[in-house]
Protein backbone atom coordinates (compact mmCIF):
# COMPACT_ATOMS: atom_id res chain seq x y z
CA UNK A 1 0.00 0.00 0.00
CA UNK A 2 2.92 2.38 0.57
CA UNK A 3 4.08 1.89 -3.00
CA UNK A 4 0.88 3.25 -4.51
CA UNK A 5 0.64 7.00 -4.88
CA UNK A 6 -1.43 8.58 -2.14
CA UNK A 7 -4.70 10.14 -3.25
CA UNK A 8 -4.16 13.26 -1.17
CA UNK A 9 -0.82 14.52 0.00
CA UNK A 10 0.29 17.49 2.03
CA UNK A 11 4.07 18.09 2.00
CA UNK A 12 5.72 20.57 4.29
CA UNK A 13 2.59 22.70 4.48
CA UNK A 14 2.86 25.89 6.48
CA UNK A 15 -0.04 28.29 6.77
CA UNK A 16 -0.20 31.73 8.31
CA UNK A 17 -3.11 34.10 8.56
CA UNK A 18 -1.42 37.46 8.72
CA UNK A 19 1.03 37.25 11.59
CA UNK A 20 -0.50 34.15 13.12
CA UNK A 21 1.08 30.88 12.03
CA UNK A 22 -1.55 28.19 12.14
CA UNK A 23 0.20 25.22 10.51
CA UNK A 24 3.85 24.31 11.07
CA UNK A 25 5.20 21.93 8.48
CA UNK A 26 2.39 19.41 7.97
CA UNK A 27 3.18 16.15 6.16
CA UNK A 28 0.11 14.02 5.66
CA UNK A 29 -0.98 11.33 3.23
CA UNK A 30 -4.39 9.90 2.56
CA UNK A 31 -4.58 6.71 0.52
CA UNK A 32 -7.46 5.57 -1.59
CA UNK A 33 -9.99 3.65 0.47
CA UNK A 34 -8.82 5.04 3.81
CA UNK A 35 -10.89 6.80 6.41
CA UNK A 36 -8.63 9.30 8.17
CA UNK A 37 -9.92 11.23 11.17
CA UNK A 38 -8.25 14.39 12.42
CA UNK A 39 -8.69 15.08 16.12
CA UNK A 40 -7.39 17.73 18.46
CA UNK A 41 -8.45 20.74 20.48
CA UNK A 42 -10.02 23.82 18.91
CA UNK A 43 -7.29 25.87 17.33
CA UNK A 44 -5.09 22.86 16.69
CA UNK A 45 -5.28 23.50 12.95
CA UNK A 46 -7.20 20.40 11.95
CA UNK A 47 -9.85 22.26 9.94
CA UNK A 48 -7.15 24.28 8.22
CA UNK A 49 -5.38 21.06 7.21
CA UNK A 50 -8.64 19.73 5.75
CA UNK A 51 -9.34 22.96 3.87
CA UNK A 52 -5.85 22.90 2.36
CA UNK A 53 -6.71 19.60 0.70
CA UNK A 54 -9.13 21.24 -1.73
CA UNK A 55 -7.31 24.55 -1.59
CA UNK A 56 -10.04 26.48 0.14
CA UNK A 57 -7.02 27.54 2.15
CA UNK A 58 -3.88 28.12 0.12
CA UNK A 59 -0.72 27.09 1.99
CA UNK A 60 1.80 29.84 2.70
CA UNK A 61 4.43 27.29 1.72
CA UNK A 62 4.60 23.61 0.93
CA UNK A 63 2.61 21.58 -1.56
CA UNK A 64 -0.79 19.98 -1.82
CA UNK A 65 -1.14 17.08 -4.21
CA UNK A 66 -4.16 15.18 -5.46
CA UNK A 67 -3.37 12.01 -7.39
CA UNK A 68 0.07 13.46 -7.88
CA UNK A 69 -1.19 16.78 -9.28
CA UNK A 70 0.32 19.77 -7.50
CA UNK A 71 -2.71 21.96 -6.89
CA UNK A 72 -0.86 25.20 -6.20
CA UNK A 73 1.33 24.88 -9.31
CA UNK A 74 -1.50 23.70 -11.56
CA UNK A 75 -4.24 26.21 -10.93
CA UNK A 76 -5.96 25.27 -14.17
CA UNK A 77 -6.66 21.77 -12.89
CA UNK A 78 -8.09 22.91 -9.56
CA UNK A 79 -11.70 22.89 -10.72
CA UNK A 80 -11.29 19.42 -12.15
CA UNK A 81 -9.83 18.18 -8.85
CA UNK A 82 -12.54 19.87 -6.80
CA UNK A 83 -15.11 17.98 -8.84
CA UNK A 84 -13.48 14.80 -7.54
CA UNK A 85 -13.19 15.94 -3.91
CA UNK A 86 -16.47 16.45 -2.11
CA UNK A 87 -16.75 18.62 0.98
CA UNK A 88 -19.27 18.70 3.79
CA UNK A 89 -19.33 21.78 6.00
CA UNK A 90 -20.02 22.36 9.68
CA UNK A 91 -22.64 24.99 8.86
CA UNK A 92 -24.07 23.01 5.94
CA UNK A 93 -23.76 25.91 3.46
CA UNK A 94 -26.80 24.91 1.44
CA UNK A 95 -27.99 27.40 -1.19
CA UNK A 96 -31.09 28.89 0.46
CA UNK A 97 -32.92 29.86 -2.72
CA UNK A 98 -32.85 26.33 -4.18
CA UNK A 99 -34.65 23.17 -3.18
CA UNK A 100 -32.76 20.15 -1.89
CA UNK A 101 -32.89 18.77 -5.42
CA UNK A 102 -31.62 22.04 -6.84
CA UNK A 103 -28.75 22.12 -4.37
CA UNK A 104 -27.61 18.64 -5.35
CA UNK A 105 -28.25 19.00 -9.08
CA UNK A 106 -26.45 22.32 -9.62
CA UNK A 107 -22.92 20.97 -9.86
CA UNK A 108 -24.14 17.93 -11.81
CA UNK A 109 -25.39 20.26 -14.52
CA UNK A 110 -22.63 22.81 -14.50
CA UNK A 111 -19.53 20.78 -13.63
CA UNK A 112 -20.39 17.30 -14.87
CA UNK A 113 -22.40 18.87 -17.71
CA UNK A 114 -25.26 16.42 -17.32
CA UNK A 115 -28.48 17.29 -19.13
CA UNK A 116 -31.26 18.53 -16.87
CA UNK A 117 -33.29 15.31 -16.70
CA UNK A 118 -30.22 13.18 -16.03
CA UNK A 119 -29.02 15.58 -13.36
CA UNK A 120 -32.40 15.43 -11.65
CA UNK A 121 -32.30 11.64 -11.69
CA UNK A 122 -28.82 11.41 -10.22
CA UNK A 123 -29.63 14.07 -7.63
CA UNK A 124 -32.81 12.26 -6.60
CA UNK A 125 -30.84 9.04 -6.18
CA UNK A 126 -28.25 10.80 -4.05
CA UNK A 127 -30.95 12.27 -1.82
CA UNK A 128 -32.64 8.88 -1.57
CA UNK A 129 -29.33 7.31 -0.50
CA UNK A 130 -29.21 9.66 2.49
CA UNK A 131 -32.86 8.99 3.33
CA UNK A 132 -34.34 12.21 1.95
CA UNK A 133 -36.28 11.01 -1.08
CA UNK A 134 -39.40 12.69 0.29
CA UNK A 135 -37.66 16.05 0.75
CA UNK A 136 -36.47 16.72 -2.78
CA UNK A 137 -38.75 19.74 -3.19
CA UNK A 138 -38.10 21.20 0.23
CA UNK A 139 -36.12 24.36 0.73
CA UNK A 140 -33.29 24.41 3.30
CA UNK A 141 -35.33 26.64 5.60
CA UNK A 142 -37.91 23.86 5.85
CA UNK A 143 -35.41 21.21 6.90
CA UNK A 144 -34.01 20.26 10.28
CA UNK A 145 -30.29 20.56 10.92
CA UNK A 146 -29.75 16.84 10.45
CA UNK A 147 -31.68 16.89 7.19
CA UNK A 148 -29.73 19.90 5.96
CA UNK A 149 -26.46 18.17 6.62
CA UNK A 150 -27.65 15.03 4.86
CA UNK A 151 -28.49 17.22 1.84
CA UNK A 152 -24.96 18.57 2.14
CA UNK A 153 -23.62 15.02 2.04
CA UNK A 154 -25.85 14.16 -0.93
CA UNK A 155 -24.57 17.27 -2.71
CA UNK A 156 -21.01 16.09 -2.17
CA UNK A 157 -21.50 12.43 -3.13
CA UNK A 158 -23.73 13.06 -6.17
CA UNK A 159 -20.62 14.02 -8.12
CA UNK A 160 -19.18 10.57 -7.36
CA UNK A 161 -16.03 12.00 -5.87
CA UNK A 162 -12.88 10.03 -5.19
CA UNK A 163 -12.88 11.27 -1.61
CA UNK A 164 -15.09 13.33 0.69
CA UNK A 165 -13.79 15.86 3.21
CA UNK A 166 -15.91 16.41 6.33
CA UNK A 167 -15.29 19.57 8.35
CA UNK A 168 -16.88 18.98 11.78
CA UNK A 169 -20.07 17.74 10.15
CA UNK A 170 -22.04 17.35 13.38
CA UNK A 171 -20.67 20.19 15.51
CA UNK A 172 -23.55 22.53 14.66
CA UNK A 173 -26.27 19.96 15.27
CA UNK A 174 -28.52 19.42 18.24
CA UNK A 175 -27.44 16.18 19.96
CA UNK A 176 -30.52 14.22 18.91
CA UNK A 177 -29.86 14.98 15.25
CA UNK A 178 -26.22 13.90 15.27
CA UNK A 179 -26.98 10.20 14.97
CA UNK A 180 -28.75 10.38 11.61
CA UNK A 181 -25.75 12.13 10.06
CA UNK A 182 -23.22 9.73 11.57
CA UNK A 183 -25.30 6.81 10.25
CA UNK A 184 -25.12 8.21 6.73
CA UNK A 185 -21.38 8.72 7.07
CA UNK A 186 -20.90 5.15 8.32
CA UNK A 187 -22.87 3.76 5.39
CA UNK A 188 -20.78 5.83 3.02
CA UNK A 189 -17.68 4.35 4.61
CA UNK A 190 -19.04 0.84 4.30
CA UNK A 191 -19.46 1.54 0.60
CA UNK A 192 -15.71 2.07 0.44
CA UNK A 193 -15.54 5.87 0.14
CA UNK A 194 -12.25 7.53 0.96
CA UNK A 195 -12.98 10.00 3.76
CA UNK A 196 -11.08 12.63 5.69
CA UNK A 197 -13.02 13.73 8.74
CA UNK A 198 -12.45 16.45 11.30
CA UNK A 199 -14.63 15.75 14.28
CA UNK A 200 -15.06 16.06 18.02
CA UNK A 201 -17.17 12.88 18.14
CA UNK A 202 -14.45 10.61 19.51
CA UNK A 203 -16.44 7.42 19.84
CA UNK A 204 -17.57 7.81 16.24
CA UNK A 205 -13.98 8.52 15.22
CA UNK A 206 -12.94 5.30 16.84
CA UNK A 207 -15.61 3.34 14.96
CA UNK A 208 -15.05 4.76 11.51
CA UNK A 209 -11.35 5.54 11.30
CA UNK A 210 -8.62 3.44 9.76
CA UNK A 211 -6.15 6.02 10.91
CA UNK A 212 -6.40 8.77 13.50
CA UNK A 213 -4.25 11.88 13.32
CA UNK A 214 -3.84 13.81 16.57
CA UNK A 215 -3.03 17.50 16.11
CA UNK A 216 -2.00 20.24 18.50
CA UNK A 217 -0.91 23.83 17.90
CA UNK A 218 -0.55 23.38 14.15
CA UNK A 219 1.52 20.21 14.28
CA UNK A 220 0.78 16.52 13.96
CA UNK A 221 1.46 15.05 17.37
CA UNK A 222 1.03 11.46 16.31
CA UNK A 223 -0.95 9.28 13.98
CA UNK A 224 -1.78 5.62 13.78
CA UNK A 225 -4.56 3.03 13.80
CA UNK A 226 -7.61 4.11 15.81
CA UNK A 227 -7.15 1.43 18.44
CA UNK A 228 -3.57 2.43 19.06
CA UNK A 229 -4.23 6.14 19.35
CA UNK A 230 -7.15 5.67 21.68
CA UNK A 231 -5.76 2.83 23.80
CA UNK A 232 -1.99 3.31 23.71
CA UNK A 233 -1.04 6.79 22.65
CA UNK A 234 2.70 7.30 22.58
CA UNK A 235 2.64 11.06 23.15
CA UNK A 236 1.77 12.88 26.37
CA UNK A 237 -0.27 15.46 24.50
CA UNK A 238 -2.47 12.71 23.07
CA UNK A 239 -2.87 11.09 26.46
CA UNK A 240 -3.84 14.43 27.95
CA UNK A 241 -6.38 15.06 25.18
CA UNK A 242 -7.99 11.65 25.70
CA UNK A 243 -8.06 12.05 29.43
CA UNK A 244 -9.72 15.45 29.20
CA UNK A 245 -12.48 13.89 27.18
CA UNK A 246 -12.99 10.97 29.49
CA UNK A 247 -11.62 8.43 27.09
CA UNK B 1 -64.10 80.82 -2.61
CA UNK B 2 -64.86 81.92 -6.18
CA UNK B 3 -61.38 83.38 -6.39
CA UNK B 4 -59.85 80.07 -5.34
CA UNK B 5 -61.69 78.25 -8.09
CA UNK B 6 -60.85 80.92 -10.67
CA UNK B 7 -57.19 80.85 -9.79
CA UNK B 8 -56.44 77.25 -8.93
CA UNK B 9 -59.21 75.20 -10.49
CA UNK B 10 -59.97 77.15 -13.64
CA UNK B 11 -61.70 74.68 -15.97
CA UNK B 12 -61.23 76.68 -19.18
CA UNK B 13 -57.52 77.09 -18.67
CA UNK B 14 -57.19 73.47 -17.58
CA UNK B 15 -58.91 72.37 -20.77
CA UNK B 16 -56.71 74.63 -22.90
CA UNK B 17 -53.45 73.52 -21.35
CA UNK B 18 -54.26 69.82 -21.00
CA UNK B 19 -52.82 68.66 -24.36
CA UNK B 20 -49.42 70.21 -23.61
CA UNK B 21 -49.49 68.88 -20.07
CA UNK B 22 -50.29 65.39 -21.27
CA UNK B 23 -47.33 65.59 -23.64
CA UNK B 24 -45.22 66.64 -20.65
CA UNK B 25 -46.62 63.67 -18.72
CA UNK B 26 -45.44 61.37 -21.49
CA UNK B 27 -41.95 62.88 -21.34
CA UNK B 28 -41.78 62.47 -17.56
CA UNK B 29 -42.87 58.85 -17.77
CA UNK B 30 -40.45 58.08 -20.59
CA UNK B 31 -37.53 59.69 -18.76
CA UNK B 32 -38.36 57.96 -15.50
CA UNK B 33 -38.69 54.51 -17.08
CA UNK B 34 -35.47 54.78 -19.10
CA UNK B 35 -33.46 56.28 -16.24
CA UNK B 36 -34.60 53.52 -13.88
CA UNK B 37 -33.89 50.69 -16.33
CA UNK B 38 -30.46 52.03 -17.29
CA UNK B 39 -29.61 52.92 -13.70
CA UNK B 40 -30.42 49.50 -12.24
CA UNK B 41 -28.74 47.68 -15.10
CA UNK B 42 -25.69 49.90 -14.75
CA UNK B 43 -25.58 49.22 -11.02
CA UNK B 44 -25.66 45.46 -11.65
CA UNK B 45 -22.79 45.70 -14.12
CA UNK B 46 -20.69 47.79 -11.75
CA UNK B 47 -21.31 45.55 -8.75
CA UNK B 48 -20.47 42.45 -10.81
CA UNK B 49 -17.23 44.02 -12.04
CA UNK B 50 -16.31 44.90 -8.47
CA UNK B 51 -16.74 41.26 -7.47
CA UNK B 52 -13.78 40.39 -9.71
CA UNK B 53 -11.54 42.84 -7.86
CA UNK B 54 -9.70 43.95 -10.98
CA UNK B 55 -6.90 46.30 -9.90
CA UNK B 56 -7.21 49.91 -11.04
CA UNK B 57 -10.68 49.31 -12.47
CA UNK B 58 -11.97 48.58 -8.98
CA UNK B 59 -10.61 51.87 -7.64
CA UNK B 60 -12.09 53.75 -10.59
CA UNK B 61 -15.49 52.17 -9.94
CA UNK B 62 -15.32 53.25 -6.30
CA UNK B 63 -14.54 56.82 -7.40
CA UNK B 64 -17.50 56.67 -9.79
CA UNK B 65 -19.84 55.39 -7.10
CA UNK B 66 -18.73 57.95 -4.53
CA UNK B 67 -18.89 60.84 -6.99
CA UNK B 68 -22.38 60.22 -8.29
CA UNK B 69 -23.79 59.59 -4.85
CA UNK B 70 -22.20 62.70 -3.39
CA UNK B 71 -23.03 65.26 -6.07
CA UNK B 72 -26.65 66.48 -6.00
CA UNK B 73 -28.72 65.07 -8.88
CA UNK B 74 -29.55 68.52 -10.22
CA UNK B 75 -25.86 69.38 -10.44
CA UNK B 76 -25.20 66.11 -12.30
CA UNK B 77 -27.93 66.93 -14.81
CA UNK B 78 -26.55 70.43 -15.35
CA UNK B 79 -23.01 69.05 -15.78
CA UNK B 80 -24.19 66.48 -18.31
CA UNK B 81 -26.28 68.93 -20.31
CA UNK B 82 -23.80 71.81 -20.42
CA UNK B 83 -20.62 69.73 -20.37
CA UNK B 84 -21.21 67.17 -23.12
CA UNK B 85 -21.02 69.67 -26.04
CA UNK B 86 -17.35 70.10 -25.08
CA UNK B 87 -16.71 66.46 -25.91
CA UNK B 88 -18.66 66.67 -29.15
CA UNK B 89 -22.00 65.37 -27.86
CA UNK B 90 -25.12 67.45 -28.32
CA UNK B 91 -27.79 66.00 -26.06
CA UNK B 92 -31.38 67.12 -25.79
CA UNK B 93 -32.65 68.12 -22.37
CA UNK B 94 -34.58 64.89 -22.19
CA UNK B 95 -31.59 62.69 -23.08
CA UNK B 96 -29.33 64.56 -20.68
CA UNK B 97 -31.87 64.07 -17.90
CA UNK B 98 -32.13 60.35 -18.58
CA UNK B 99 -28.35 59.98 -18.74
CA UNK B 100 -27.70 62.04 -15.63
CA UNK B 101 -30.32 60.25 -13.54
CA UNK B 102 -29.14 56.86 -14.82
CA UNK B 103 -25.60 57.69 -13.70
CA UNK B 104 -26.82 58.67 -10.24
CA UNK B 105 -29.08 55.62 -9.84
CA UNK B 106 -26.38 53.26 -11.13
CA UNK B 107 -24.03 54.54 -8.41
CA UNK B 108 -26.62 53.92 -5.69
CA UNK B 109 -27.70 50.59 -7.16
CA UNK B 110 -24.08 49.44 -7.43
CA UNK B 111 -23.53 50.23 -3.76
CA UNK B 112 -26.70 48.38 -2.82
CA UNK B 113 -25.87 45.29 -4.89
CA UNK B 114 -22.24 45.30 -3.75
CA UNK B 115 -23.32 45.40 -0.12
CA UNK B 116 -25.64 42.49 -0.90
CA UNK B 117 -22.77 40.52 -2.45
CA UNK B 118 -20.58 41.11 0.58
CA UNK B 119 -23.36 40.05 2.92
CA UNK B 120 -23.74 36.61 1.37
CA UNK B 121 -21.88 34.29 3.77
CA UNK B 122 -18.47 33.06 2.69
CA UNK B 123 -19.74 29.52 3.22
CA UNK B 124 -21.98 29.89 0.17
CA UNK B 125 -18.94 30.72 -1.97
CA UNK B 126 -16.97 27.84 -0.45
CA UNK B 127 -19.75 25.33 -1.01
CA UNK B 128 -20.06 26.32 -4.67
CA UNK B 129 -16.32 26.41 -5.32
CA UNK B 130 -15.73 23.11 -3.49
CA UNK B 131 -18.01 21.35 -5.98
CA UNK B 132 -15.91 22.63 -8.87
CA UNK B 133 -18.05 25.57 -9.97
CA UNK B 134 -16.26 28.53 -11.56
CA UNK B 135 -16.12 31.86 -9.71
CA UNK B 136 -18.45 33.38 -12.30
CA UNK B 137 -20.92 30.52 -11.92
CA UNK B 138 -20.98 30.89 -8.14
CA UNK B 139 -21.44 34.64 -8.51
CA UNK B 140 -24.22 34.39 -11.07
CA UNK B 141 -26.18 31.41 -9.76
CA UNK B 142 -25.65 31.43 -6.02
CA UNK B 143 -24.57 34.88 -4.86
CA UNK B 144 -26.21 37.51 -7.09
CA UNK B 145 -29.79 36.25 -6.69
CA UNK B 146 -29.37 36.57 -2.93
CA UNK B 147 -27.60 39.93 -3.18
CA UNK B 148 -30.30 41.40 -5.39
CA UNK B 149 -33.15 40.15 -3.23
CA UNK B 150 -31.48 41.51 -0.14
CA UNK B 151 -31.20 44.93 -1.74
CA UNK B 152 -34.80 45.26 -2.91
CA UNK B 153 -36.25 47.42 -0.11
CA UNK B 154 -33.42 49.92 -0.21
CA UNK B 155 -33.29 49.85 -3.99
CA UNK B 156 -37.00 50.58 -4.50
CA UNK B 157 -36.79 53.55 -2.13
CA UNK B 158 -33.75 54.93 -3.88
CA UNK B 159 -35.30 54.35 -7.32
CA UNK B 160 -38.34 56.43 -6.44
CA UNK B 161 -36.15 59.21 -5.09
CA UNK B 162 -34.03 59.32 -8.24
CA UNK B 163 -37.05 59.04 -10.55
CA UNK B 164 -38.53 62.15 -8.97
CA UNK B 165 -35.40 63.90 -10.23
CA UNK B 166 -37.02 63.94 -13.65
CA UNK B 167 -38.54 67.24 -12.47
CA UNK B 168 -35.02 68.72 -12.48
CA UNK B 169 -35.13 68.23 -16.23
CA UNK B 170 -37.13 71.47 -16.31
CA UNK B 171 -33.88 73.34 -15.62
CA UNK B 172 -32.17 71.84 -18.64
CA UNK B 173 -35.09 72.30 -21.03
CA UNK B 174 -36.58 68.82 -20.96
CA UNK B 175 -40.25 69.37 -21.74
CA UNK B 176 -41.63 67.41 -18.86
CA UNK B 177 -44.54 68.16 -16.54
CA UNK B 178 -42.95 70.91 -14.46
CA UNK B 179 -41.49 72.85 -17.35
CA UNK B 180 -44.74 72.66 -19.36
CA UNK B 181 -46.91 73.68 -16.43
CA UNK B 182 -44.57 76.57 -15.57
CA UNK B 183 -44.77 77.96 -19.13
CA UNK B 184 -48.52 77.54 -19.17
CA UNK B 185 -48.76 79.33 -15.86
CA UNK B 186 -46.72 82.21 -17.23
CA UNK B 187 -48.75 82.34 -20.44
CA UNK B 188 -52.12 82.46 -18.68
CA UNK B 189 -50.95 84.22 -15.48
CA UNK B 190 -52.91 81.57 -13.64
CA UNK B 191 -51.65 78.76 -11.40
CA UNK B 192 -54.22 76.18 -12.54
CA UNK B 193 -51.67 74.46 -14.82
CA UNK B 194 -49.40 73.98 -11.81
CA UNK B 195 -52.24 72.29 -9.92
CA UNK B 196 -52.85 70.09 -12.92
CA UNK B 197 -49.12 69.37 -13.10
CA UNK B 198 -49.07 68.33 -9.45
CA UNK B 199 -51.96 65.94 -10.10
CA UNK B 200 -50.11 64.47 -13.06
CA UNK B 201 -47.03 63.91 -10.91
CA UNK B 202 -49.21 62.00 -8.45
CA UNK B 203 -50.45 59.96 -11.38
CA UNK B 204 -46.87 58.98 -12.17
CA UNK B 205 -45.51 58.40 -8.73
CA UNK B 206 -48.32 56.92 -6.69
CA UNK B 207 -48.43 53.85 -8.96
CA UNK B 208 -44.63 53.70 -8.71
CA UNK B 209 -44.79 53.76 -4.93
CA UNK B 210 -47.46 51.06 -4.90
CA UNK B 211 -45.51 48.94 -7.38
CA UNK B 212 -42.45 49.20 -5.17
CA UNK B 213 -44.44 48.13 -2.14
CA UNK B 214 -45.74 45.12 -4.04
CA UNK B 215 -42.22 44.21 -5.18
CA UNK B 216 -40.93 44.47 -1.62
CA UNK B 217 -43.72 42.31 -0.30
CA UNK B 218 -43.33 39.64 -2.94
CA UNK B 219 -39.61 39.41 -3.44
CA UNK B 220 -37.71 40.68 -0.47
CA UNK B 221 -36.24 38.27 2.00
CA UNK B 222 -38.20 37.94 5.17
CA UNK B 223 -36.09 37.47 8.29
Amino acid sequence: MSETQPLIQLRGVHKSFGLVQVLHGIDLEVHKGEAVVLIGSSGSGKSTVLRCMNLLEVPSSGSVLFSGIDLVANGSRLREVRGKLGMVFQSFNLYPHMTALGNVALALRRVKKLPRAEARRVATEALASVGLADKVSSYPAQLSGGQKQRVGIARAIALQPEAVLFDEPTSALDPELVGEVLDVMMRLREGGMTMVIVTHELSFARQIADRVVMMDSGRIVEQGPAEQIFENPTQDRTRQFMRNRGK
Amino acid sequence: MDDIVRYFLNVEIAYATLPDLLRGFGVTVRMAVLAVILGIFGGLVIATLRAYRIPVLDQLLVVFMDFFRAVPSLVVLVMVYFGTPYIGLLLSGETATILGLALVLSAYAAEIFWTGIKTVPLGQWEAGLSTGLRFTEVLAIIVMPRAVRMGIPVLTNRTIAVAKGTAYGAIISAEEILSVSLSAQQTYANPTPLVLGALLYLLVFIPLVQASRWIERTYSIRH
